[in-house]
């Protein structure tokens, strides 16, 4: 079932920062037959298959790719990637500005000598202890946006994810809360109301053809034709979402029908 | 005249009935069920589930799920009895304020009487449906084997459900009513009553003259349809895993479902002699594959797989004869109550044991609740076909504690009442002044492994050498059950006494505060009932409506004539979808008669049309 209520085909904004310039960056080889066809042009570094950058990002990359150092990749006919370095030489700038951002390829390296550290200063259990990881903070923003593009579901179990880390975290509470209430409405529409009265479609050997798992079988055990939705709900034992997403899955696959 | 109901209060099964035109009748529920699980739940959103509904859940929801209430009712919390239901029950039992037990569920503990009361209220509720107006007064039904404080329990969770419970009668009583109504015998008749969890058996004599005398009774209070469940779910499990290697009863949800088939497959098989337990979908494989059960389970398998459980119930009948000092051959009919007893196993082995043919004429189920009804509207109807007496019996033997903590009997176990006795005793040491009496029931040689009903002092004794003082203590029980205790010393002719009041363990304010909650309760109750028939009132009309547009439109198309009255209907049908999203159901209730309107213009106009 499309849990996205409706949003699958809906544009979503490409994903700003996924193209790395000049620096290698992990890549794989085309997943389908047609684009292994393909020959990947200097200055595609490191972008996601199928996200489906601009033909303006495309250019500014193009103009970028004569003058900065870049990695290039080729898809090889024996399957194997080759890398390289084309552009000029680097070059360390005379001055560094402190506050403009820089790619890592411009920046002086860092280097970090542990034995250097001063233990009482506790600067590593610092960082260790209220630094939230990269992919924390990722999932807020993923979480913050599939509810902005009413992927409800998508929206939920990211914000679990987030509570399962952090069970305070305000935002993953309230899209949670949220999301979980728009859903339930999404399916109680789709179910008629709790009022409704679901009983069984189709003989029991026609069930058995149907790809239902345990849960489906236990919802559809406890459809008799007098419970209503609510009532299944009740009886489910299971979360409110969950029975309701169930009772959608069967009205869907035909096992029942509703009065 | 107040029409009186009877309630048969289950351990596992409840049951209304009233009496009509002379007729008793058992009023089913709104499921069309003429039993109703004497369970309760509280879901997680803190709804209160009674009756069948509950009992669907009941395995998935096992923590927050009361059933056989009634084994713990007036009881107190440190009686074997409890410590045995906290063993096997999955909900939580905990200590009450005064010693009694209480029901956690959820966040909240209830008292045993509360939860009975919710049941209570169910059954009430269901016969206010049939009859059409509220009902106040009832006869509830208990095992003979009740004591005082079980009833008494019992009659305040009728009090907390709204209901004053007018007589509490035994259950093997009321079934001996049913089965003797009208029909002028002289009999002595044994009562089997197998139901859901309980077995009891008692012997009753009824005479033409109207009067039910019970002369013993004993019975099983672990021992019901749910052991032989339980041998059909440990059969199902047991084929899975040889098969699978898969343990069913790790999963609520396919436990949940292998319980109701079960149950299921022993019903069938009362009357045919194979059934198949199809239960597809029971559980997912670690593959993550859908797995199926399905299994044919014969009448002789089930009879080979409970074959103990029935001769448990004839040896209790065996012992119930001998207490009683009657032979097999005195025993006139037997009357068998309780679903279980629709086994044909069970029915072999009764007519086997009593050597003669179970009766046929009441139904097992429903028996229980018809005597209480017939008693119910006896109390209240004084006309000469309704006039007959009912001679209860002390269930416990009465005494007093005597020295070296002996128990002394002074009415003994199965006495009719209204009774009274005297019996003379002797000071044990010399100079003494007072002596204190300890009121007991139980059946123990030991005064401490009875029940302490009460006690109290009497002073002012003449100070003479040990065994020269005599005091009289009279027992005597009333028409109602009251037990009232005298001490006199037989020379001075000082005298104290106590009547004992049973106690159900809930104090006044308590049961005030109750009954408090179980209006509210019913007042929201019958609200959503009210709200649920208009919700699906308008679904209905809606639905015809949206059925009847496409008609109409093609009626009026091609002119403007009707085009506003299609816009409002629209507007009609849109904004009783929305009072029912809003759950406004005062709204809504206004709103289906614009819907019928509306419903009844487009079936005119489609009408004309044809």
């Amino acid at each position: 079932m499309d849990e996205r209520d409706g949003h699958r085909g809906k544009n979503r904004p490409a994903r700003s920062g996924s193209t790395i310039q000049g620096m290698p960056s992990p890549a794989k080889p085309p997943a389908s037959s047609s684009s292994t066809t393909e020959t990947p042009t200097t200055g595609d570094v490191g972008k996601h298959e199928g996200e489906g950058d601009t033909a303006k990002a495309e250019a500014a990359k193009s103009d970028r790719a004569s003058s900065e150092p870049s990695l290039s990749l080729e898809w090889a006919p024996d399957s194997r990637i080759t890398m390289d370095f084309t552009g000029p030489p680097l070059e360390l700038p005379d001055e560094l500005e402190a506050d403009e951002p820089r790619r890592p390829s411009e920046a002086a390296p860092l280097t970090l000598d542990l034995d250097e550290l001063d233990e009482d200063e506790g600067a590593l259990g610092l960082v260790q202890q209220t630094r939230k990881s990269h992919s924390a903070l990722d999932l807020v923003a993923e979480m913050a946006e599939r509810y902005a593009l009413d992927d409800f579901t998508g929206a939920l179990r990211i914000s679990e994810l987030v509570l399962g880390r952090d069970p305070d975290h305000p935002d993953a509470r309230r899209i949670a809360g949220e999301s979980r209430r728009r859903l339930e409405h999404l399916y109680t529409s789709r179910l008629g109301g709790l009022a409704r009265i679901p009983s069984i479609a189709l003989p029991d050997a026609d069930l058995r053809w149907l790809g239902l798992d345990h849960r489906a079988g236990f919802i559809l055990s406890r459809v008799d034709g007098q419970n209503t939705i609510d009532e299944l709900v009740d009886i489910s034992g299971m979360p409110k979402l969950e029975a309701l997403k169930t009772l959608v899955e069967l009205l869907d696959v035909g096992a029942i029908r509703l009065a | 005249m107040e029409k009186v109901i009877g309630i048969d209060l289950g351990t596992f099964n409840s049951c209304v009935a009233v009496v009509e035109g002379g007729t008793p009748v058992v009023i089913a529920n709104r499921g069309g069920y003429k039993v109703t699980p004497s369970m309760v739940a509280v879901t997680e959103a803190g709804k209160r589930l009674v009756g069948h509904i509950a009992k669907r859940q009941a395995v998935t929801n096992a923590e927050n799920t009361v059933y056989a209430a009634k084994r713990l009712i007036g009881r107190k919390f440190d009686s074997a009895q409890v410590k045995q239901a906290m063993a096997t029950c999955p909900y939580r039992i905990v200590e009450g304020p005064h010693g009694d037990c209480r029901i956690q569920l959820r966040d909240k503990p209830y008292s045993v009487a509360e939860i009975s009361a919710m049941i209570l209220q169910e059954m009430k509720m269901i016969a206010e449906d049939y009859l059409g107006h509220e009902v106040s007064k009832a006869v509830v039904t208990v095992p003979a084997y009740f004591n005082d404080g079980q009833r008494q329990a019992t009659k305040d969770a009728g009090t907390i459900a709204g209901l004053d419970v007018i007589r509490i009668i035994n259950e093997p009583t009321a079934a001996a009513l049913a089965y003797g109504f009208g029909k002028n015998i002289d009999r002595t008749v044994a009562v089997y009553d197998l139901g859901g969890g309980t077995f009891d058996i008692s012997i009753l004599e009824i005479s033409s003259s109207g009067v039910f005398k019970v002369i013993s009774t004993a019975g099983d209070t672990f021992l019901g349809g749910e052991d032989f469940d339980q041998r059909i779910i440990d059969w199902l499990v047991q084929g899975f895993q040889d098969e699978h290697g898969i343990d069913l009863r790790q999963d609520r949800m396919a436990l949940q479902r292998l319980k109701d088939a079960a149950e299921k497959a022993k019903c069938e098989l009362s009357a045919v002699n194979e059934t198949e337990v199809n239960l597809p979908f029971i559980i997912s494989s670690a593959r993550n594959e859908a797995l199926h059960l399905q299994r044919v389970l014969t009448r002789a398998q089930l009879e080979d797989l409970t074959e103990d459980l029935v001769q448990r119930t004839v040896q209790i009948c065996e012992m119930t004869l001998d207490e009683a000092g009657l032979e097999k051959d005195e025993i006139e009919d037997v009357v068998l109550v309780g679903g279980m007893t629709r086994m044909p196993a069970v029915q072999r082995a009764v007519s086997g044991f009593f050597e003669r043919e179970p009766t046929k004429g009441v139904h097992p189920d429903e028996v229980v609740a018809l005597g209480a009804s017939i008693q119910a509207a006896a109390l209240v109807d004084d006309s000469p076909e309704m006039d007959m007496v009912l001679l209860d019996v002390t269930p416990h033997t009465l005494g007093i504690m005597v020295v070296g903590g002996y128990f002394e009997e002074l009415i003994a176990q199965n006495t009719t009442v209204p009774t009274s006795r005297t019996k003379p005793f002797t000071t044990v040491r010399d100079n003494q002044t007072a002596v204190k009496i300890l009121v007991l029931q139980g059946e123990s040689r030991r005064a401490e492994d009875n029940e302490l009903l009460g006690e109290f002092v009497l002073t002012g004794l003449r100070r003479a050498p040990a065994g020269e003082v005599t005091i009289d203590v009279t027992f005597e029980i009333n028409a109602d059950g009251i037990v009232s205790v005298h001490a006199r010393d037989v020379e001075t002719g000082k005298e104290q006494s106590i009547t004992v009041t049973a106690t159900s363990g809930l104090t006044q304010d308590e049961i005030d505060d109750m009954m408090t909650d179980a209006q509210d309760y019913a007042v929201a109750r019958r609200a959503d009932e009210v709200a649920e028939g208009a919700k699906q009132q308008a679904q209905t009309l809606i639905a015809e409506i949206e059925k009847l547009f496409p008609e109409v439109e093609a009626v009026v198309a091609g002119s403007d004539f009707g085009r506003d009255a299609i816009e409002k209907a629209r507007t009609v049908v849109e904004r009783a979808r929305s009072l029912m999203e809003r759950n406004d159901a005062a709204g809504l209730r206004e709103q289906i008669e614009a819907l019928a309107r509306t419903q009844r213009m487009f079936k005119g106009v489609v009408g004309k049309t044809a």
